[in-house]
């Protein structure tokens, strides 16, 4: 018994190492051949985004299935059904790992996500971000001005609102930024709770560090909060952001403490 | 504009505009711990300034304030 644990975690460390490797790899063939090509034979920007976007959600989702196929890590999701691509909504969730940005971009193809300033300048990822036209946040002044001008025009966007990666010995915390990008724009926000049990991935882990179970992934899409309206002064406005703001927490952190689904 | 009259006007703003208890408000006070003041609030506390004062304080300074005097020295300062 301990020997086939010990045999399944230098598996699951081998298979990680092997993810990341064609991770890269896909990374590498997608943003110096398949992304520069679109520019070539697709000239329509909206019909080039929305090309990228749906590949970028395929490549991510075949990637996520190939982690669950090489048994690095197990997932459910719940919810599936509040997923509705015709939506302009914000989608926020918690952000525990280095990969939940994989599922989320699988499951919600065609929203928008805000990019690292060091990413976008990357000369492998440029074309795909220029291609799935997604925004940078490169001036932080003109990201909130840039995400409620975008949910405004009728497109969605998702969020991680904790900015990164959760710090476990600080716990969760949200900035105010999703929050004021929706009450700007006014639109609904669908928040999605993630749980990694155990936990790998994270901000304090490296890499290569593999827990002696397999991860499960428990991915809850909750009820959507509905759009608030429009404030016309600015400390109706400022009190409506709060208590949005707090509200997504709540929501989330609810969920976190009490999920328990294996049905 | 004087300080003073600089200091009050700031202060009316948190006041009215930010619903910050104007016992906690000092020259010293924190903005964004003892005032709860956000990083959204700040942008927006940065336009106001700019309507009364006239003068537009650059982000990448209005970053490093802390305080109601680190805000009256920045807007000396330009």
């Amino acid at each position: 018994m301990r020997l086939m644990k010990s045999l399944d975690r230098a598996w699951r460390l081998f298979a990680t190492a092997l993810a990341f490797t064609v991770f890269g790899i896909g990374g590498l063939i997608m943003g110096l051949l398949i992304f520069p090509l679109m520019f070539v034979f697709i000239s329509d920007v909206d019909l080039r985004t929305l090309k990228a976007r749906r590949l970028v959600g395929r490549a991510f989702g075949a990637f996520w299935e190939m982690m669950c196929i090489l048994r690095i890590l197990d997932y459910e999701i719940k919810g599936r059904e509040r997923i509705d691509p015709g939506r302009c909504q914000l989608i926020v969730a918690n952000h525990p790992t280095l990969i939940d940005v994989v599922l989320l971009i699988s499951l919600f193809p065609r929203a928008n996500c805000v990019i690292k300033k060091a990413v976008t300048e990357n000369i492998f990822m440029r074309s795909v971000v220029r291609a799935a036209d997604y925004i940078s946040n490169s001036a932080p002044e003109e990201l909130l001005e840039s995400c409620a001008a975008y949910l405004k025009a009728g497109g969605s966007l998702m969020l991680f609102p904790e900015g990164t990666r959760t710090k476990q010995e600080k716990g969760m915390d949200f900035k105010p930024g999703a929050a004021a990008a929706a009450t700007r724009a006014g639109v609904e926000v669908l928040p999605i709770a993630i749980e990694c049990k155990p936990l790998f991935l994270s901000k304090e882990l490296p890499w290569y560090y593999v827990p002696y179970e397999r991860p499960v992934f428990k991915v809850n899409i909750l009820e959507a909060i509905p759009a608030v309206d429009q404030c016309a002064d600015f400390t109706t406005a400022r009190q409506a952001r709060h208590e949005l703001n707090s509200m997504i927490f709540r929501r989330i952190s609810n969920e976190l403490t009490g999920i328990e689904f294996s049905d | 504009m004087d300080t003073d009259t600089l200091y009050s006007k700031i202060r009316d703003i948190l006041i009215d505009q930010f619903d910050v208890e104007a016992a906690k408000i000092s020259m010293d006070a924190n903005l964004y711990e003892e005032l709860e003041i956000d990083s959204i609030d700040a942008v927006d506390l940065l336009v106001q300034l700019k309507e009364v004062t006239g003068q537009k304080i650059a982000p990448e300074i209005f970053k490093e304030v802390r305080s109601i005097r680190d805000v009256l020295d920045a807007i000396a300062a330009t």
